[in-house]
């Protein structure tokens, strides 16, 4: 299990990099972290929805409404330019936080 | 069967109560449920299964509108309106918008209940500011918790202790125990007589002039505006004085180094200091130095003369150096004990009933402890008051609770209604006691006026300067807020839980009978409010058929027309003739001049009987001349009285049958005194040749103690008394005045009369008297009201009762009767609660006198008719009211 605060922190660049394959609904988006994450990133359902109003408030996304082929109506988001920089930046500091972290926990010399 | 699209419908229901949730959003919730339902349905769950999976998938309702609100709000709190401040209860200004609504509809009730609070918090401000007062004495001098006072105990007992110690104590004290860091003497003696100050040829009467030892600066905290504390009282014939006095004499000239007479001494000035402030336990406005005193280089250790104060060091207990007190006894006044008494102090000690020690008392004590050394306070006064102020408070608080259980009927649907609409009772106690601590607040502001208003005249009757300063302390403040609080959730708490406690379904149905469930403990409220009512005017009339006892008892003495001409010895050798040129005017009686008079101070000194001079016995002494029994008209039970023509009564004395009693003599005619009070040093003998009938020479606080009166002769003697004519009483004094100016050489005329002086010895009990009556006044008026709201409240009730009585044919007398019958048991019942506890309460208080009232039934009868009858007519009114009322009006709606 990932701990909350990471989760909450992890969101953003989640959200930004699916929506970076194409455009995509609620539903879809939480089952794609299910499945990258193997179960690992939990999210109460409910809670997607109110990130992907923020992120599309702040400009990252934006959204229209499809009806499926059921008649079933939804909404799809894509991700904009801004956000496409956005998750840039976002990538940078994670890249230099997993290289921090993987130079410090590559195997000790050992001298034999 | 469960219906999949219904249970979607009301699950969206639920979502809509939430305000952050748009229709938008919804939808889009919507279509995830939806899909996660194929999903689930997909897996093999059956719809009913499907849904409640996935409507738990989604999370807590709340929690996603929550961070909806944070998406959509700018607030910096970012709480969503429907979650509870962590700092204001939910619906706070809500209640304070029904609670004024409710103030302003019932304009009667909430009327009452603010007078009533207000008029208790008025009692309680007031005796708050008081008991502050008296328990600031003397806290404004920085060493005060390490100043203690020495005093002397002549007795085995407690009850023997006195303050006054001998002049070589101090001196003595310094030089020989490294803890007293200083010490001081002063002589308090004249503080509250006038004596004459004069300069420049100009005459003044000065009150608070007191003597002390250069050291007073070092332990007490008398601020220098000019002169140097180091310096200013280390000469004999020096004086500093305070500023107001400065200024009365000296306008706005510097007065250091001018020359000032204090009486017949004179006097330079080296100083002036700050105005000493009223809660200091010694009053001044002068301090002279005590080294211009001749007494204060005695080095003899029987006199008892001056208070004398030290300072020890932080924390070190009193009580280590109280140890070392009789080694220091032996060691200094040992030596003076055996040649004066003629045995060592160690045999005096082996006798019976036989103790002198010192002993040390916290400067902070001495105010409030009234049994020593002339203090003014009194702690039992303080706890007194303390409780009246409590009770009256608690009064006003019954009358709240009582008017607002009364008043349950009225609420009771609204309660129902609100617990119907989804109200908890925690809400709806929270709703009540806001209610209660609005009152309490409003009435707090009403208060705070009232207690402006009042202030002037309840300054007079302490004669404390007290001030209400809102804004000098912010505790002052606080404390005040916590009254309202306090009194808000006390008179509040029992309406608020009973009221809240309502079946909404009972209610509602209008099962609830007016108020009667709480009946009994609405009469327990009012019977408890009369007994504090009653307590407290049985008090206030025992105190006053006391003072009026003692005012009016036979004193033995006439004190009718006797002026006091006070400084007499001023007049020096001219009084002889001052006494002949007076006894030429018709409208003077009689002239005599003494030492002391009755409600003076009469040196106790210890007597010995010829041939006994190992006993001694305490009698008060005073002289008279000739002419003081026939002033006082006083009686002769044997003997006679001195006589101008008889030389040998030089050497008589007279004294009273108290003192007959107490010295066990048979025949005292003739018995002999040594003539030195100490002992028998120089076998001069004094003769008894009468017996004066017992007088109150002394306040009815005491017994009257045994007393021996001397000759008085020559211009010795303080006081000459007139007795005058009733006729024209102002141009006698005028005639007065103008013989003693003219022999006085121009000194300013003081005189008073002899039966105020001597009823001026029970101010403190006067003023006792009238604070009591005047609390006992606040508290049955709070009752009244209460009463008052409470009886307007039965007629209303009863309205329909009283119709239908007077249809079957009651006649208005009986309806009043029968409204009354009520209240009357709940006062007389109140009354018999009351008679013990005033009964046990007054009896302590009358123990400070020797002669009393007997607490007979009169004092009973009259404070419970006069308790009765005011109920009667505060619910008169209301009753009357009732019993003329047409009942076709009340009785039309059935």
């Amino acid at each position: 299990m990932i701990s909350k605060a990471l989760v909450a922190a992890s969101t953003k660049p989640i959200i930004l990099s699916i929506l970076l394959s194409g455009e995509n609904y609620g539903y879809q988006i939480i089952q794609s972290v299910k499945r990258i994450s193997g179960g690992k990133l939990e999210w109460s359902d409910g809670m997607l929805y109110p990130v992907l109003h923020r992120l599309e408030k702040d400009g990252f996304i934006s959204s229209k409404w499809k009806t499926s082929h059921e008649g079933r109506l939804r909404k799809y988001y894509l991700i904009t330019d801004l956000g496409k920089e956005e998750l840039e930046t976002e990538k940078k500091q994670w890249l230099s936080v997993h290289a921090a972290l993987s130079k410090l926990w590559k195997p000790l010399p050992t001298f034999d | 069967m469960f219906d999949l699209e219904q249970a979607i419908k009301k699950w969206r229901k639920t979502l809509r109560k939430n305000e952050a949730l748009e229709d938008g959003y919804i939808t889009e919730l919507e279509s995830h449920l939806r899909d996660e339902i194929d999903r689930q349905i997909d897996f093999g769950k059956n719809k009913e299964e499907a849904f409640e999976a996935a409507v738990r998938c989604l999370g807590q309702i709340d929690n996603i509108g929550a961070e909806f609100f944070k998406t959509n709000t700018r607030q910096l709190s970012r709480r969503p309106p429907w979650e509870h401040s962590r700092w204001i209860p939910s619906l706070f200004w809500n209640y304070f918008k029904i609670a004024f609504r409710k103030i302003k509809r019932q304009k009667g009730y909430s009327l009452i209940n603010i007078a009533g609070l207000a008029i208790g918090m008025v009692c309680c401000i007031l005796i708050l500011l008081w008991i502050q007062d008296e328990l600031s004495f003397d806290r404004h001098h920085e060493k005060a918790k390490r100043i203690y006072r020495v005093g002397t105990q002549f007795g085995p007992t407690v009850d023997s202790r006195e303050a006054f110690t001998a002049p070589p104590m101090a001196e003595a004290l310094i030089d020989e125990f490294p803890e007293v860091l200083q010490a001081v003497r002063l002589d308090l003696w004249d503080e509250d007589i006038n004596l004459l100050v004069s300069h420049d040829e100009k005459h003044f009467m000065e009150k608070g002039i007191i003597w002390a030892d250069s050291s007073i600066f070092d332990v007490f905290t008398i601020p220098f505006i000019i002169g140097n504390p180091k310096t200013a009282l280390t000469q004999p014939g020096t004086v500093v004085i305070a500023e107001d006095t400065a200024q009365k004499h000296f306008g706005d000239e510097i007065p250091l180094g001018k020359t000032i007479k204090i009486e017949s001494d004179e006097y330079q000035i080296t100083g002036v200091v700050e105005n000493c402030p009223s809660n200091s336990h010694f009053q001044f406005n002068m301090i002279a130095s005590l080294i211009s005193e001749e007494l204060s280089r005695d080095p003899e250790w029987d006199g008892h003369c001056y208070f004398t104060y030290l300072v020890l060091p932080d924390r070190y207990p009193p009580s280590q150096l109280e140890e070392k007190f009789p080694d220091f006894i032996k060691r200094h006044y040992g030596p003076e004990f055996k040649e004066e008494m003629g045995i060592s102090i160690e045999e005096y000690y082996d006798g019976e009933n036989r103790y002198y020690g010192y002993w040390l008392q916290p400067l902070l004590d001495i105010h409030l402890n009234p049994d020593v050394g002339r203090a003014k306070g009194d702690i039992t006064y303080v706890y007194v008051f303390s409780s009246i102020a409590l009770f009256t408070l608690l009064i006003a608080c019954v009358n709240f609770m009582n008017l607002s259980t009364a008043r349950s009927a009225n609420r009771s649907k609204e309660v129902g209604l609100r617990k119907v609409a989804g109200s908890s009772k925690s809400q709806l106690v929270r709703q009540f006691l806001c209610e209660s601590i609005l009152l309490s607040l409003i009435a707090l502001v009403i208060a705070i006026g009232i207690v402006e208003l009042v202030l002037p005249a309840f300054r007079n009757l302490t004669s404390k300067q007290l001030e209400l300063n809102l804004f000098s302390n912010w505790y002052i403040l606080i404390g005040l807020f916590g009254l309202a609080l306090f009194v808000g959730i006390t008179a509040g708490s029992y309406p608020a839980f009973f009221l809240s406690s309502f079946q909404p379904a009972v209610v509602l149905k209008g099962k609830l009978r007016a108020g009667t469930k709480s009946g009994w403990l609405r009469s327990g409220l009012v019977i408890f409010q009369f007994s504090i009512s009653v307590i407290i005017l049985l008090g206030t009339f025992a105190i006053y058929n006391q003072l009026k006892y003692v005012k009016n008892v036979q004193l033995g003495f006439d004190k009718e027309q006797i002026v006091v001409i006070h400084r007499a010895s001023a007049l020096g050798q001219q009084k002889e003739t001052f006494k002949q040129e007076l006894l030429r005017h018709s409208r003077i009686i009689s002239i005599s001049n003494t030492s002391s008079l009755p409600g003076r101070h009469f040196d106790p000194n210890d007597h010995r009987l010829e041939g006994e001079p190992k006993k001694a016995y305490v009698l008060h002494t005073m002289s008279g001349d000739h002419d003081f029994v026939e002033l006082l008209n006083l009686e002769m039970v044997a003997g006679r009285y001195f006589s101008k023509e008889i030389a040998t009564d030089a050497t008589a004395v007279v004294i009273n049958e108290a003192a007959v009693k107490k010295l066990g003599l048979s025949d005292p005619i003739g018995k002999r005194f040594y003539k030195e009070f100490g002992g028998a040093k120089k076998g001069e003998f004094v003769t008894i040749i009468g017996v004066v009938k017992d007088f109150h020479f002394h306040s009815l606080h005491h017994e009257i103690y045994p007393m021996v009166i001397r000759p008085l002769t020559g211009p010795q003697g303080n006081y000459t008394s007139v007795k005058i004519h009733p006729d024209n009483i102002k141009g006698t004094l005028s005639t007065i005045e103008k013989t003693w100016k003219k022999l006085s050489g121009g000194q300013p005329f003081e005189y008073s009369f002899i039966d105020d002086d001597f009823n001026s010895l029970y101010k403190k009990e006067q003023k006792t008297g009238e604070i009591f009556a005047m609390f006992s006044i606040l508290a049955i008026l709070i009752a009244c009201l209460g009463l008052f709201g409470l009886a307007s409240f039965t007629a209303e009730q009863r309205t329909k009762e009283i119709g239908i009585r007077k249809v079957l044919g009651a006649s208005a007398s009986g309806i009043i009767f029968l409204l009354c019958k009520e209240f009357t048991k709940w006062v007389l019942l109140a009354n018999i609660i009351a008679w013990p506890i005033a009964y046990y309460a007054m009896k302590k208080w009358l123990q400070n006198f020797a002669y009393r009232i007997n607490m007979g039934a009169d004092v009973f009868i009259i404070p419970t008719l006069l308790a009765l009858v005011i109920a009667l007519v505060t619910i008169s009114y209301q009753s009357i009211k009732a019993s003329v009322a047409n009942p076709a009006d009340s009785l039309r709606y059935e």
